[in-house]
């Protein structure tokens, strides 16, 4: 017998999640001991999120995975065909090579592997002791990695399945497909399904993840029976390898992300979409955050478990904390999704990617970010982390999908295009440093502003009659009075001395957007937006004890960024590019959100049959007023004299009207 | 009746105008919204009310001396808030009429009418916060747990399998938050002490439960309250009496009635007699009683006298009327 192997951290469990831990901790000089059997089971094909690729790429493992980029995600929600998610960045790879390369990345970071059966460790004089093979091991730390337990919380744990097969055409795609119930009854459970392209020409892997207990021979085959039914592609399907069986477990919390000591990563901690069956997006950046938290306290366990658990409930929102509801807001969210299918508001486009996808979200934007400099992000970043705490945490105990909305993952939250940036930069605007208690009303204000646009949107058609919910209109009702509420609650008990024109803000915008509806109304198409964005900057520079001059121009400044952020859309909508609201042209036109039919009511019909000549005078129309809306709120901007207020604003806008500058000179401008 | 000092309410009374009071508030609430989202809530105030609400309000302020004024615009805010909510459940529900007239969503469409109860919502924010920080802050609470128990009360739908304590927190999120609003308003309005308005409070809740198990009583079988039967059951919300015997039901034939496609108001003399067999009826009423004893309980602590005796008589002829 060998002399013990000392380490700073004993990780069992060498699949994905094991094998990232033990990468990032060898990064940050912790010696890591990688234990765990070799996975016998039969390959097969897995999707790599976007957020996957970015946590492999941070590690430098998306060669050595071998992973493939697949251009395109379509979703197949209810009956509907399928439609392609926009911008939706991924990559698939065979499960052999993710675990092979993983490993060896962890290896070449300075990590010890060692195969073979780990024996229960057990934590004796502050270190914990395990055999693996011939050698023992002992390490201050224990991270688990084992993949789902068995015994989970019923409500959250379910069946995995996936083979390969032949016979298939599926090459640039990935395919997700969510079947509508067949009943109105809620005890029926979701089935979702997937396929992914394999790497050999004809072939690929069909999944299928299923919340409560079933038979996976029959999920596979209903899983190949969905993809097939008016698909061609998988008309000649024939399996090509053994199924593989998994045990869904989806019963994440944070507060049982450490037990007893051990740090619980990947499938191990519940970290599963119930949705979708995925869980390598998860086990990636928990795996990282586990190794961070170790690494930040390599003396000091308990410390480092409390740092992965407050990290862990950071990130991983949209989870459900406690069982009570979980069964039965599944049902809604699922019974939501698949009514919403075709639906083209932005609220239901919005919802589907921030309950499908692993990435983060945020409210009003997609991925534009606003520059600023280091000082003023310095300044703005704490506040808006703050706000998106409150916020979060005012809805994630009750609706924690619609907290998936609120977050942005990891990309720049400070930066976001955010209704609370323009807010906090008007309560700057006094000269004061902004008291930080009003991060509770910039939650509210967003919450709001969420809670809106599912009131200002375009409607939901009605549901075909018969005994059910109409799921669609009921969602959006349910969703605005849920949010509104929230933030009126929000109001009251942060700033009580808003709370009437926090109410009447919400009452005007009613007002604006019935008249807009309204055929006999008249009112303009920008001033709903104008109005939603001229809020937060007249009630910040109010707060915020600016004078009554700068209180007006930030009003102006709010109501012109409002008109910009329209005719911005109405850009993107025109050249077909991926709006900030998720809205596409006929739902703009449809749905009167868009001033294009009021100033050319002749070009509307050719414009939406896609005529080149009613294109390119739409978007003139749409260039010019959000240029025009650019200008005036930067007119109103000479009269806010605080520096770094009047940048960010400045940068605010600027980012809003993107979409309709200039283009770039083509070589670098002389003057 | 002689007119005391200019507007203030000794204690124990509550004026014989102070329904037309709260009415008159109303329509000049309503009044004050901009077109197009004023005709469907004007339509709904100028419908007949039992004000229900502003009732309890104004006996709860019974304790003590009142600003009358103030009470009418408590009674009014109440009052507009349960409209608000009908406005929004009508659109969820797709409920054909309210009150005798067309619902606001047939009249003006889905949007518009979804637009109208954003309104009233907003109207009660500002309103709210008119009347001062106290009440803000309690109504803005309490609209918080009423959009929760809308979302409750969505999920549910035909859920033959939904647990009692899940009914009950969707009760009183639902139908009790705002009895509970109207005992806490009416007991900050007169300055009750900490011991009498918590007692009040929970009278309120304790009421506003009872109310609504005898309610789902009435969607079962025909009653002088004139309600139509089954209108619930239609639309998937099993009420206590249903929930009680579907957990009797061993041989799934209420349940199976209960989820077929084709089930239809025509139906409910089945589903009567199938929950009456399985002692659903009989549970539920337990129930009711056994909340209706924590209301009486709670009514037991407040001072005897005047006062109390009428919270208690209109209590009594709230539950009548529902049973």
């Amino acid at each position: 017998m060998t002399a013990p192997l000392t380490a700073d951290v004993l990780i069992v469990g060498a699949g994905p999640a094991g094998a990232i831990t033990a990468a990032e901790l060898a990064r940050h000089g912790l010696r890591a001991v990688l234990a765990g059997e070799e996975a016998g089971e039969a390959d097969y094909d897995l999707v790599l999120s976007g957020a996957a690729m970015r946590g492999l790429a941070s590690l430098g493992a998306l060669e050595e995975v071998a992973a493939r980029v697949v251009d395109t995600v379509e979703l197949r929600l209810g009956q509907g065909g399928g439609h392609v998610l926009p911008e939706a960045v991924n990559a698939a790879c065979e499960r052999r090579h993710l675990v092979g390369g993983l490993r060896r990345t962890a290896i070449a970071a300075g990590a010890i592997r060692l195969p073979g059966r780990v024996t229960d460790p057990e934590r004796r004089d502050g270190a914990w002791h395990a055999s693996i093979g011939g050698a023992t091991v002992s390490a201050r730390h224990l991270v688990v990695a084992t993949g789902a337990p068995s015994g989970g919380t019923p409500h959250a744990t379910g069946l995995l399945c996936a083979q390969r097969y032949s016979g298939v055409n599926l090459t640039g795609s990935i395919v997700l497909a969510l079947p509508a119930p067949r009943t109105i009854d809620p005890a029926e459970r979701p089935t979702c399904v997937w396929a992914v392209p394999g790497a050999q020409a004809g072939t690929c892997t069909i999944g299928a993840s299923r919340l409560g207990p079933g038979d996976p021979d029959e999920l596979l085959e209903a899983a190949r029976a969905v993809l097939a039914e008016g698909d061609r592609r998988f008309a000649g399907a024939v399996p090509a390898g053994p199924p593989v069986t998994g045990v869904l477990n989806s019963g994440f919390a944070p507060e049982h992300s450490v037990h007893d000591g051990r740090l619980l990563v990947g499938d191990a901690a519940g970290l599963v979409n119930p949705f979708t069956g995925e869980g390598l997006s998860y086990a990636v950046q928990s795996a990282l955050l586990a190794a961070r938290a170790i690494a930040a306290h390599p003396d000091d366990p308990d410390a480092a478990g409390r740092a992965y658990t407050r990290r862990l409930s950071a990130t991983f929102v949209g989870y459900f904390e406690t069982a009570t509801h979980a069964a039965r807001r599944y049902h809604l969210a699922w019974r939501v999704l698949v009514a919403t299918a075709g639906d083209e508001r932005p609220v239901s486009a919005k919802v589907r990617r921030a309950v499908l996808t692993p990435d983060g979200f945020s409210g009003l934007t997609a991925a534009d970010l606003m520059p600023l400099p280091a000082p003023d992000v310095a300044l703005l970043g704490p506040f808006l982390l703050a706000c998106d705490e409150v916020a979060v945490s005012a809805v994630r105990k009750e609706w924690p999908f619609i907290a998936r909305l609120l977050i942005a993952g990891e990309h720049s939250p400070h930066r976001r295009l955010r209704p609370a940036a323009p807010f906090f930069a008007a309560l700057l605007a006094g000269g004061k440093p902004p008291d930080a208690a009003f991060a509770t009303l910039a939650a509210a204000i967003e919450l709001a502003t969420l809670g809106a646009l599912a009131f200002l949107g375009p409607m939901p058609p009605r549901a075909a009659p018969g005994r059910r919910v109409d799921w669609a209109v009921a969602s959006t009702v349910l969703a605005g009075d849920f949010l509104l509420a929230q933030a009126s609650r929000l109001v009251a008990a942060s700033a009580p001395e808003v709370s009437w024109s926090f109410a009447d803000w919400l009452g005007e915008l009613a007002a604006l957007r019935a008249a807009r509806v309204d055929p006999a109304g008249r009112s303009r198409a920008g001033e709903v937006f104008a109005a939603l964005l001229e809020f937060p900057s007249r009630v910040g520079a109010q707060l915020g004890g600016a004078s009554p001059e700068t209180v007006r121009a930030l009003r102006d400044f709010g109501h012109h960024s409002g008109y910009a952020f329209l005719h911005a859309e109405e850009v993107l909508a025109v050249r077909g590019e991926r709006t900030r609201l998720d809205v596409t042209l006929p739902g703009m036109l449809s749905g009167r959100l868009s001033a294009i039919p009021d100033v050319l009511p002749e070009v509307t019909g050719a414009l939406l049959a896609g005529d080149p000549g009613a294109r390119s005078k739409a978007l003139d129309l749409a260039v010019t007023a959000c240029r025009d809306a650019h200008r005036a709120a930067l007119g109103a901007l000479e009269n806010v004299a605080h520096p770094v207020s009047a940048r960010i604003l400045e940068s605010f806008v600027a980012t809003v009207c993107a979409p309709g500058a200039p283009a770039p000179p083509s070589s670098p401008a002389g003057a | 009746m002689t007119t005391t000092a200019a507007d203030s309410v000794p204690p124990g009374s509550v004026p014989s105008d102070f329904t037309s009071r709260v009415n008159d508030r109303l329509l000049r609430l309503a009044d004050g919204l901009p077109e197009p989202v004023r005709a469907p809530v004007r339509t709904l105030v100028a419908g007949p009310g039992k004000f229900v609400r502003p009732r309890l309000l104004a006996a709860a302020a019974g304790f003590g001396t009142a600003d009358h004024g103030r009470l009418v615009r408590l009674g009014a805010l109440v009052e507009l808030i349960h409209l608000a909510s009908l406005l929004h459940d009508d659109v969820i529900d797709e409920a054909e009429t309210r009150r005798g007239a067309p619902a606001a969503h047939t009249a003006v469409g889905t949007e518009q009418a979804m637009l109208a109860g954003l309104a009233c919502f907003a109207l009660v924010g500002t309103e709210a916060a008119d009347l001062g920080e106290g009440v803000a802050g309690a109504v803005s609470a309490a609209v918080a747990r009423l959009a929760y128990g809308e979302l409750l009360d969505v999920e549910r739908a035909f859920d033959t399998a939904f647990p009692l304590p899940a009914y009950l927190e969707l009760v009183q999120s639902k139908t009790a938050e705002l009895f509970r609003l109207c005992c806490l308003l009416g007991a900050a309005e007169v300055r009750s002490g900490p011991g009498e308005a918590a007692a009040l409070v929970r009278f309120g809740t304790a009421l506003g439960v009872t109310f609504q198990i005898l309610d789902d009583c009435l969607d079962l079988r025909p009653s002088q309250s004139g309600k139509p039967v089954g209108t619930d059951h239609a639309l998937g919300l099993f009420g206590a009496p249903t929930l009680y015997a579907l957990r009797a039901d061993s041989g799934g034939e209420l349940a199976t009635l209960l989820l077929s496609p084709s089930f239809s108001t025509g139906d409910m003399p089945e589903v009567y007699s199938l929950v009456e067999a399985r002692g659903g009826l009989e549970a539920a009423a337990r129930l009711a009683a056994d909340w209706h004893d924590r209301s009486l309980a709670a009514l037991g602590e407040l001072p005897a006298g005047g006062p109390r005796d009428r919270l208690a008589a209109l209590a009594a002829s709230l539950l009548q009327a529902r049973s």
